[in-house]
């Protein structure tokens, strides 16, 4: 079973982590963000909305996995915007002071309507 | 005497299941129309066991499965099918329902299905209780580089401290990352040795990761964690046998300059969720600390004189 589901909206992919993601977690979660980050290049991606609905809690492998779609998308201009954050998952945010690099938004239609009026102004 | 709750849409249906039920006189059964008004009984009286129908209006018996989950965890759930629902009765038992039943079997199944989930809810509350009684517990784990260990060790430390009520489910999802980033450290760059700098590149880092993992002398190399629980705190000693590292001449990773470097950010999210935090000299041992409730105590006052 695969840890990340993809779709493409207009210029923006929507990730969707299926479970929380260990930090133990081991190379086959590497080779899938690997897949993804490949995604973004061949489909000229823009922005990545990141929907951690099913994501209870995640630590440093899942802040570093942000971090790598983030450097992909921001060196075009776009940006990484996440949603349906649990609350554990927005404390480590703000630790890390990720809050600070990327908006989290309530529902993905929120993040979705972010990055459209980003994409406007 | 058992308290079951019939939950379904259909009045000839719990007529029926009601029928069988009271088979026993040893249970006492009551009913509700849908997932809504069950979760409203729950509030209200004790349940000791919840037979629901799958399809009915308002919330489904799929979504009281995981609802009774999370909110009533003693409380085991039997999901009552159609011909059909197979599929559906699969994702009700990862949901974490105790067991399920067909419907054109209930004259056969229902009451021993019922007897041998009652008894093993019976059983768990036993144990809860007790468990509430344990006033402190030490053990001690040694675990190889197996990775696939570790998750089941972070579940059954995280269940025990839950079940001695040193910690909500809240804190319990805490203690779960501090100890899981603690667990990733002391593998990766304790027994592996490996430089967290290297993290940027993932397929270089995990490449690395899987060579030593066959080589000595990491190989060899084992983990141990060392617990002890009281009614005031939990403690967690885990130690590596790699060659440690001076925790202070990490970056800090909330200094904007170091946002984008990789390293620090597991022991950040450790001293985020413990109360306290501290590495042994050498930086092969971190002890970790939750006090309960977090109700740390005051620090001491000094003694001696101050130095001049």
């Amino acid at each position: 079973m695969s840890t990340f589901i993809t779709e493409i909206e207009d210029e923006t992919l929507i990730l969707i982590p299926q479970t929380s993601i260990s930090s133990l977690a081991r190379g086959d979660v590497g080779t899938e963000l690997a897949a993804v980050l490949e995604q973004i290049q061949q489909q000229h991606v823009r922005h990545v909305v990141i929907d951690l609905g099913k994501v209870d809690y995640f630590g440093s492998l899942m802040l570093a996995m942000m971090h790598a779609l983030y450097k992909s998308v921001c060196v075009n201009g776009g940006t990484v915007v996440l949603c349906n954050v649990s609350e554990v998952g927005r404390e480590v945010l703000r630790a890390s002071r990720f809050d600070t690099l990327w908006a989290v938004r309530p529902s993905r239609s929120d993040a979705l309507q972010w990055v459209e009026q980003g994409m406007r102004g | 005497m058992a308290n079951v709750l019939v939950v379904d849409d259909s009045a000839v249906d719990r007529c029926l299941v009601g029928e069988y039920l009271q088979e026993d006189a040893n249970l006492q059964v009551d009913y509700a129309v849908n997932g809504r008004e069950a979760l409203a009984r729950l509030e209200q009286e004790p349940v000791d066991l919840i037979l629901t129908d799958l399809m009915m209006p308002e919330i489904d018996g799929l979504e009281l499965v995981g609802t009774v989950r999370r909110e009533y965890p003693l409380v085991p759930v039997i999901l009552m099918t159609s011909q059909g629902n197979e599929d559906i009765a699969v994702q009700a038992l990862h949901a974490g329902a105790a067991s399920y039943v067909s419907k054109h079997m209930l004259h056969r199944k229902l009451l021993e299905t019922v007897h041998r989930v009652l008894s093993v809810g019976s059983r768990r509350r036993c144990h809860s209780r007790l468990m509430e009684c344990m006033t402190d517990s030490h053990f001690a784990f040694t675990l190889e580089n197996d990775c696939a260990l570790f998750t089941p060790l972070i579940i059954y430390l995280q269940e025990t401290v839950s079940q001695m009520g040193i910690c909500n489910d809240g804190e319990r999802t805490r203690i779960g990352v501090a100890l899981e980033e603690a667990l990733a450290n002391a593998l990766y760059h304790g027994n592996l040795e490996i430089d967290s700098q290297l993290r940027d590149d993932d397929q270089a880092y995990y490449a690395l990761v899987e060579d030593r993992m066959g080589k000595a002398p990491y190989r060899g190399r084992h983990l141990t964690i060392e617990v002890s629980l009281s009614r005031e705190k939990a403690v967690f000693v885990i130690r590596d046998q790699g060659r440690g590292f001076d925790p202070t001449t990490l970056p800090d990773p909330t200094d904007p300059a170091n946002l984008e470097k990789a390293s620090g950010r597991g022991i950040l999210l450790m001293r985020m969720f413990m109360d306290e935090v501290a590495y042994n000299s050498v930086g092969n041992a971190v002890t970790l600390v939750k006090y309960v409730n977090g109700n740390a105590p005051p620090p001491q006052p000094t003694t001696g004189s101050a130095p001049q």
